[in-house]
């Protein structure tokens, strides 16, 4: 396995020239040809190791770099633009690269396939002694309170299925519902979707629905899909209510996985002894997802605010945010030890306690009308609830399922009338299903093997079988291992099965909560400055230096020597508008360079990073084009308007 | 917490209570919520109350406040109450008292005072009260003694309970004692519930009390509390009930239970028009006019007695002219009687408002439960239609259809067979097709009562059955309420009124009275028919009650 020392090294043979030697005189001086860049490695190690640098470099980061770098460590393969976007914009776009291309210069981070990452030479220190997660994510110590109830739940998602499934006419053309069917809900939901608040949880259960998939259209009325239904039944509480959750806070299906992930993560990662401003909060989230559909800080919020509107965090009386101290991920909806989350009662009522299981009460939601969902939900079965639930499932698993649930056996009478509904409702019946017909041979085949028998939805005569269309495909595959080939007369696809989109379960992050000291800065600027005065150099050979003893890049006295700056253009402004010409030019000439421009707008000096690309003439002017960082759109500007033109070389942005 | 730990109270967000029946602190619960919340229904395992903001006004008006109510839903709840909840019951409860009516020097006007000039501005504005409410400054308003219902109830609607101190009219003092034995030779005694109903109506006799309306199962003795009531109050009374045959009860239990004479009792009907200090009417002689532009000539009855008490009997009938007068005589006591205030009108709130709020309710089971009323077994019986109404029941209409289905042939057999096995037994046979009782009154040779039988004839039939001279009969809809059958322990219903919850109770409640064997109710349904769904629906009351319906299903072939 490669050591950390090996990969420094490493990483370092793979900078550009012109960078490496820059970075090499920085600390070795003036290098004299002929070089060997692993000899000049090897003594920038010596070098390192002999002045104390690691020490020195680490001892002098001020409170932004420490910053930066506890950020580098959170985010997921980061980017100048990522830690920009991190930091929610309000650090200027500018001053985050410069302050980067200074910490690349002390050695601390390096960028490798468009990502930066913490130097192998420090990273044990840094991680050990410099992040500070508490300064990063800065947050108040916070004593749980009571917490709000978790209002997602099982039988909510039941009491919407019995909803559903037993109301007519609730669907526009388009597919959305109409306003008759939200009329109705706001009678049917009294406490949960009041108001503003009420409104917005319900925008977010209608996400759940639609992005889980939960329903098809058939013919202008909603269906629940089985499959769908069944894997969602099959799957632990947690995982499931991690579905719901996430199909409410997201704008697609296809996000569904991460989504998950990121939701799990923020429950597990944010404790409830802390409690954080929204700002840091935002940071904390962008750590903690790797999801692409979560960008931008205004997605962020809103993603926040559904996580508060979901009650998984809550907020409290002074602003902050924490997470919701009853919800527990491993125990969520507790059940108290009651197994019987039904009761039925003579008159029909059923009633679902709160934490009925979703496939506990699956099939009850069929054959009953949802009459009150709160925190108890109160149902009704009548006649033609029972008739639309036989056309999705049979009495006798309802039957059953009642019997399981409720503390006692459901009565003769309640029985005996479903099983009436059940022999009225099935003297005249419509199916939706394949036929298949068969000659007397084939027909004989067919039973002998039985090879489709549990295919079968009914024989209603000699040679003719009924299949349900989405068997079809399976029963064809069957039929054709026993040399019966039906010709297909049917132009109908089989339905598509949907398949809920999986989702990868990672750690939760591990944070210092406790904001670390910064341990005081070894101030030796002012001496360095004095050594710089003592040799005799140019007056840009003593501003370059000064700057690296500003910056911090020139840490001790022994790197003060006049060959290590690199006189070059660098910078124009003013009048002189063919300097600034001939600096842009040179600029897209040299890769990795980008250049800052100054202007004037609207009484205002601005400021802009810029991929250079190519100048244009257009009459008497120069249009610069190029690539606006970090938001990387097309960017244009007459030459003549710049005030100051500056060329940075990096790898890093 | 763990299942053994659960409190019997579930508060929902939408302020209904719904009471574990099997929690071992469910009588506490119930007796510490009953106060401030109604009862909505009572089935076997879960009953349901909804605090209302009428339900909480009364409670208010019972000097009980909004942290006693949230303390006794925190004691009980079985998970944290909802915060709306309390904040709605402290929002609504803070509303009382904020508007009071009081007397002026002047007797036929009162002042209604608020307590804000936000609410005085308010008021004002209000287009409903413009004709009723005279601003005069200094947030007091004044309005006419007449008018004192309607701005009650229109009040009521904007939210604003009004805590009544104008006191009510006392009329006519008219002294009575109860027996201790009665005329018939019985020992008499008022029960606890019919006292705990009585007090609840009279309470402390000072402002905010002296009307409403109780609750009571059919069989429970209303009669008993009304007179309770009236021997409370001392005052000359008058009593409205549904017909005749109601009319000549309660002169008869008034006599035969008080100490006034038979002659101060006066009958107000379509035969006799006597006033006297304790009168007893029926509706329709109150609602009766020549044509539909005429005045109701007999509205003065409620004017010229100088009435301290006006009970409505089956107050639930009370018909919608005699709203309008109930909203001029708000300054008399008045007690509302019922054992099912279900209106298909949806007229229910008009109800309370204009006689006055529920002041006691009682599940019907739990008197059951004490003996006080007989235990009940219900079965629906269920037979298919006559092979010859087939095709004519598959091409009618839905009205036909359901006239078919509660006609049907078989229903005959049945109650043959089933007079065979309630050989001992009083029974009574109550249908709605005067056509169809006929057939059955003739086929098993019983008399039958319809509207259009005579008084005379009527009592004559009733006062066999009484002495077990008659042992079934058969009435129409007339016996659906008011007719004192103490023996009868069986009623077989071949027919209804479509789905008509109230009718289902009324008639079940016919054969309530405590006595010393079981009673049967049996409804004769056509299967697979619309008399199933009307079945069903007629059943809900109950069923909500806490009654089980045992349904079974005959065989055709056996009844041949």
């Amino acid at each position: 396995m490669i050591n950390s020392s090996d990969k420094w090294k490493h990483i370092m043979l793979t900078l550009p020239d012109n960078y490496f030697f820059e970075l090499m005189k920085n600390y070795l001086g003036k290098i004299e040809t002929p070089f060997n860049k692993h000899d000049l490695i090897e003594k920038l190690v010596v070098f390192l190791i002999k002045y104390n640098a690691e020490e020195k470099i680490l001892k002098s980061l001020s409170e932004k770099e420490i910053l930066f770098i506890t950020s580098i460590n959170f985010i997921y393969k980061p980017t100048a633009k990522s830690i920009y976007e991190f930091f929610s914009g309000v650090i200027p776009f500018i001053e985050l690269c410069d302050n980067l291309k200074v910490l690349e210069e002390k050695l601390i981070i390096y960028s490798d396939n468009g990502h930066i990452y913490l130097s192998p030479l420090f990273e044990e220190s840094i991680k050990r002694d410099i992040l500070n997660p508490g300064l990063l994510y800065k947050s108040e110590p916070h004593t749980p309170g009571a917490g709000k109830m978790i209002w997602l739940t099982d039988s909510l998602i039941l009491s919407f299925l019995s909803f559903i499934i037993h109301q007519k006419d609730l669907l526009k053309s388009s597919g959305a519902f109409k306003k008759r069917a939200y009329n109705q809900i706001e009678t049917l939901y009294p406490h949960l979707f009041n108001g503003e608040d009420g409104k917005v949880k319900l925008e977010l259960v209608r996400k759940i629905l639609h992005n889980l998939r939960l329903f098809r259209i058939n013919d202008n009325t909603l269906v629940p899909r089985t499959e769908i239904w069944d894997q969602l039944s099959n799957l632990n509480r947690e995982e499931r209510w991690l579905y719901f959750a996430s199909a409410g806070t997201t704008e697609s299906y296809h996000n569904l996985g991460e989504r998950i992930s990121t939701i799990k993560r923020v429950i597990e990662t944010i404790p409830t002894t802390r409690s954080f401003y929204p700002e840091n909060l935002k940071k904390l989230i962008k750590a903690v997802s790797n999801d692409p559909s979560l960008n931008g800080n205004s997605i962020i919020m809103e993603f926040i605010d559904d996580l508060l509107t979901l009650n998984i965090l809550i907020t409290l009386e002074d602003g902050t945010i924490t997470r919701n101290p009853i919800l527990d991920l491993s125990n969520i909806n507790p059940d108290y030890g009651d197994n019987q989350t039904v009761i039925i009662q003579p008159n029909f009522d059923v009633t679902f306690k709160p934490w009925i299981d979703l496939k506990d009460g699956y099939i009850i939601a069929l054959f009953s009308n949802l009459k009150k969902m709160d925190i108890y939900t109160e149902l009704e079965i009548n006649k033609e609830s029972v008739i639309k639930g036989l056309t999705l499932s049979n009495l006798d698993s309802f039957i059953t399922s009642i019997n399981n649930l409720s503390f006692q056996e459901i009565s003769h009478n309640i029985i005996l009338t479903l099983k009436e509904w059940e022999k009225e409702s099935t003297k005249a019946i419509h199916y939706q299903a394949s036929v298949l017909i068969l000659d007397s041979d084939k027909e004989y085949i067919l039973k002998e093997t039985g090879i489709i028998d549990n295919l079968i939805l009914l024989n209603p005569a000699k040679g003719v079988y009924l299949i349900k269309p989405e068997d079809f495909k399976t029963a064809r595959n069957l039929l054709e291992s026993v040399d019966i080939i039906p010709v297909d007369m049917s132009q109908s696809e089989p339905t598509e099965l949907t398949t809920l989109p999986s989702f990868i379960s990672r750690k939760p992050l591990i944070i210092e909560w406790k904001e670390r000291e910064i341990s005081p800065k070894t101030e030796n600027k002012k001496s360095l400055l004095q050594e710089v005065e003592k040799i005799s150099l140019t007056k840009e050979e003593y501003e370059d230096l000064k700057k690296r003893v500003e910056r911090g890049i020139i840490f001790t006295k022994e790197q003060i020597t006049k060959g290590i700056s690199k006189i070059d253009f660098s910078e124009a402004k003013g009048i002189n508008y063919q300097a600034k010409l001939r600096l842009i030019e040179v600029s897209i000439k040299t890769p990795n360079n980008r250049l800052e421009i100054n202007f004037v707008e609207d009484f205002e000096i601005k400021k802009e990073l810029i991929l250079p690309e190519k100048i244009e003439k257009q009459g008497d002017l120069r249009i610069l084009h190029g690539i606006k960082l970090p938001q990387e759109v097309a960017y244009s500007i007459d030459i003549s308007k710049i005030s100051l033109v500056k060329r940075i070389h990096t790898t890093l942005f | 917490m763990n299942i053994s730990e659960f409190k019997p109270l579930i508060v929902q967000g939408d302020s209904s209570l719904l009471l574990d029946v099997h929690n071992p602190d469910f009588e506490s619960a119930r007796g510490d919520i009953t106060p401030f919340s109604e009862l909505e229904k009572s089935p076997e395992h879960m009953h349901t109350y909804k605090i209302t903001p009428l339900s909480l006004w009364n409670a208010a008006s019972a000097g009980i406040t909004h942290q006693e109510i949230s303390d006794i839903l925190d004691n009980y709840s079985r998970f944290p109450v909802p915060d709306n909840v309390k904040f709605t019951i402290k929002d609504i409860i803070g509303r009382y008292g904020k508007l009071y009516l009081d007397k002026t020097q002047d007797d036929m006007t009162l002042q209604l005072i608020v307590d804000s000039d936000m609410i005085y501005a308010e008021l004002s504005a209000q287009k409903s009260l413009k004709n009723l409410l005279r601003p005069m400054g200094e947030l007091i308003f004044q309005l006419n003694l007449l008018d004192r219902g309607v701005v009650k109830q229109e009040l009521l609607k904007l939210g604003y309970p009004v805590k009544d101190l104008a006191p009510l009219k006392d009329g006519d003092p008219y002294n009575f004692k109860f027996r201790d034995v009665t005329l018939s030779g019985r020992t008499f005694g008022i029960r606890d519930y019919q006292k705990e109903a009585c007090e609840a109506f009279v309470g402390n006799n000072k402002p905010g009390t002296g009307f409403g309306t109780l609750v009571l199962p059919c069989g429970a003795g209303k009669t008993i509390v009304g007179m309770n009531v009236m021997e409370k109050l001392q005052t000359n009374t008058l009593i409205l009930t549904t017909n005749v045959a109601a009319v000549h009860q309660w002169i008869d239990e008034l006599a035969d239970k008080t100490d006034i004479p038979r002659e101060e009792i006066g009958e107000y009907t379509g035969d006799r028009k006597v006033v006297k200090p304790i009168t007893v009417a029926t509706y329709q002689i109150l609602v009766w006019r020549k044509d539909k532009e005429s005045e109701f000539p007999h509205f003065d009855l409620f004017r010229t007695g100088n009435w301290g008490l006006i009970i409505y009997d089956e107050v639930h009938l009370l018909p919608a002219p005699v709203f309008k007068v109930t909203a001029e005589i708000q300054a008399v006591r008045r007690v509302g009687l019922t054992a099912t205030l279900i209106r298909e009108d949806g007229a229910e709130g008009d109800v309370f408002t204009l006689v006055g709020p529920k002041r006691y309710d009682v599940p019907w089971k739990q008197l059951e439960n004490k003996g006080w009323i007989a235990t009940a077994y219900c079965h629906e019986i269920r037979v298919d239609i006559y092979e010859d109404d087939k095709l004519k029941y598959a091409i009618a209409d839905k009205r036909k259809k359901f006239r078919i289905a509660s006609e049907n042939p078989w229903k005959v057999s049945i109650i043959k067979k089933l007079l065979n096995m309630h050989k001992d037994d009083q029974v009574l046979v109550i249908g709605q097709y005067v056509d169809q009782l006929q057939e059955i009154a003739k086929i098993i040779k019983a008399p039958l009562i319809t509207g259009k039988t005579p008084n005379p004839e009527r009592e004559v039939i009733f006062d066999n059955f009484k002495k077990g001279i008659e042992k079934v009969i058969v009435v129409s809809k007339v016996a659906n309420f008011a007719i004192n059958l103490p023996d009868a322990s069986v009623a077989i219903q071949v027919s209804g009124t479509f789905g008509s919850r109230q009718e289902e109770a009324q008639r079940l409640g016919r054969i309530l009275r405590p006595k010393e064997k079981d009673s049967f109710f049996y409804s004769i349904v056509t299967r697979h028919t619309t008399e199933e769904t009307f079945a069903a629906n007629r059943q809900k009351f109950l069923t909500e009650q806490g009654y089980k319906y045992n349904i079974e299903i005959w065989n055709t072939k056996d009844l041949m």
